[in-house]
């Protein structure tokens, strides 16, 4: 089976209007997708249905052919767009919770991963500034070997040089089949490493295609053809 | 994955709860030492360590309680659930290990507490001075009675029911503010007052549970007490504790089924 993840008729609503309608998406094992769209589209809440933090309002979204649960967990990685590990955990605590949890966790890696980055193994959450927390996040879901990574605006809050440390980060570590999934809307920095792109806008999918013969077919950008389609 | 969840349990509450146990202990170390010096007992010293220590009691109890409700509700359905709900772990997984460290944590906390006040009443002349001998003379006297006229099986059952009884609720307890938190983060907003509305819709259900039972046990009762009456009566007692105690265990086995479906169904973190 070559599809990692499949999304039939998936819906979420938070009580309101549909924040996801009707999503079908199919992406395939081996490619960086970028999941682009403006604030509000539905791109952290479908990241976070692939997780089974929510559940669908309808529909059904599948990993490896499992609907989320303990298994496709395991084979997932997943990056949230939130400070979410426990501060008062020094960065070995962490290494030592992710290789206990996840078999495909590479120790060593994120220690190298570590070091380049001027962290060290006893430098408390707590104490790092909101951008080393970040890229803390980064190479500890990045030191998976993971099917699938799941990486909610992970160049958002960090400065330019960060991003390109952190581009690198990703294009540099991800297991050969593995598929990467890059939620964000800064898509100027990112364009050059996408092999195929999804554009959401209000829950829906507008647009989903192959970067270069998108390139090709628009005759410009992703990042050009992204402000036309989006311009408010 | 189980035991791995226990670890992590366990080292990240015990951070709070070893350090307040070691506060408590020293604190009533420190107490005996007053208590037990002369001449210091009348002092204003006496009655602020005294009032501390209460004050120190009291807080162990309200801690435990209070961290015990927020370690569920920040670490599975606050900002770390990002974490905890993405680790390759089933949820029913999640709430047995919070459920079992919480419950040792009462324990210890009741352990502790007795231990603390041991260490400070010893502390006090009089006290010590106590010939424990006459007690001691007085329980065999008892024990005696009690195996002469067949009762003392029966005696310390209910002892051992009573002792079951209080590690059930305090499980029940837990489950139950467990419960209503995963009942609670259903709304999409007002979660902390859903989940507080929960808890109560909760209490209530059990307490007419609780007392459809003891209307069938109580005012029903048409057990004739023969000769042998004291004894009928301990009998009556146990039964009625063990059903009390299953009905317990009955509820605290509705409320994990109910907490590990709902993260497991209905889960929606903000």
């Amino acid at each position: 089976m070559n599809e990692i993840l499949i999304c039939r008729g998936l819906a979420k609503s938070y009580g309101g209007p549909r924040a996801l309608d009707a999503i079908d998406l199919t992406l395939e094992r081996g490619r960086i997708v970028g999941l682009l769209g403006p604030n509000g589209s539905g791109k952290t809440t479908l990241i976070k249905l692939a997780n089974g933090l929510l559940t669908p309002t309808a529909g059904e979204i599948l990993i490896d052919g499992d609907a989320p649960g303990a298994v496709t967990k395991s084979k997932v990685s997943y990056l949230p767009d939130a400070d979410y590990l426990p501060d008062y955990m020094n960065l070995r605590d962490l290494m030592y919770m992710f290789r206990d949890f996840y078999e495909d966790f590479d120790a060593d890696k994120a220690k190298e991963m570590f070091t380049s980055l001027g962290l060290g193994p006893t430098d408390r959450l707590k104490s790092l500034s909101k951008g080393n927390r970040e890229k803390t996040q980064l190479v500890l879901t990045m030191s998976r070997r993971a099917q699938l990574y799941l990486l909610d605006e992970p160049i958002g809050g960090v400065d330019p040089a960060a991003r390109d440390y952190i581009l690198r980060t990703i294009i540099g570590n991800y297991s050969e089949n593995g598929t990467v999934l890059i939620s964000t809307h800064l898509i100027a920095d990112i364009e050059s490493v996408l092999d195929e792109v999804v554009f959401l806008k209000n829950g829906k999918i507008m647009l989903h295609s192959n970067a270069d013969e998108l390139r090709e077919r628009e005759g410009k950008s992703v990042d050009a053809l992204f402000r036309e389609v989006f311009a408010c | 994955m189980l035991s791995k969840l226990f670890k992590y349990e366990f080292s990240a509450t015990g951070r709070v709860f070893l350090p307040m146990y070691a506060v408590l202990l020293v604190m009533s170390l420190i107490a005996r030492i007053f208590y037990s010096v002369e001449g210091l007992q009348s002092d204003i010293l006496f009655a602020l360590i005294t009032m501390l220590l209460v004050m120190l009691f009291t807080a162990v109890w309200v801690v435990t309680f209070v961290i015990i409700i927020k370690r569920f509700w920040d670490n599975l359905l606050g900002r770390q659930g990002y974490l905890m709900h993405v680790l390759p772990v089933n949820p029913w997984e999640h709430v047995l290990a919070k459920m079992v460290t919480s419950g040792v944590w009462c324990v210890a906390g009741a352990v502790v507490s007795a231990l603390a006040f041991a260490l400070m009443l010893f502390g006090i002349p009089e006290l010590a001075e106590i010939d424990f001998s006459e007690f001691f003379g007085w329980l065999r006297e008892a024990v005696d009675a009690l195996r002469e006229h067949n009762m003392y099986g029966q005696s310390i059952l209910i002892i051992v029911q009573t002792v079951l009884h209080s590690f059930v609720s305090c499980f029940e307890f837990v489950l139950t503010a467990y419960a209503a938190m995963c009942i609670g983060q259903l709304a999409n907003r007002h979660r902390v007052w859903a989940s507080i509305g929960a808890y109560f819709g909760i209490c209530i259900v059990r307490s007419l549970l609780t007392s459809l039972f003891s209307e069938h046990r109580f005012f029903n009762v048409n057990v004739t007490f023969p000769a042998n009456m004291p004894g009928e009566v301990l009998r009556w007692i146990n039964e009625s504790l063990a059903l009390s105690l299953l009905l317990s265990l009955i509820i605290c086995a509705a409320l994990f089924f109910v907490s590990s479906t709902l993260l497991k169904k209905k889960l929606n973190l903000q």
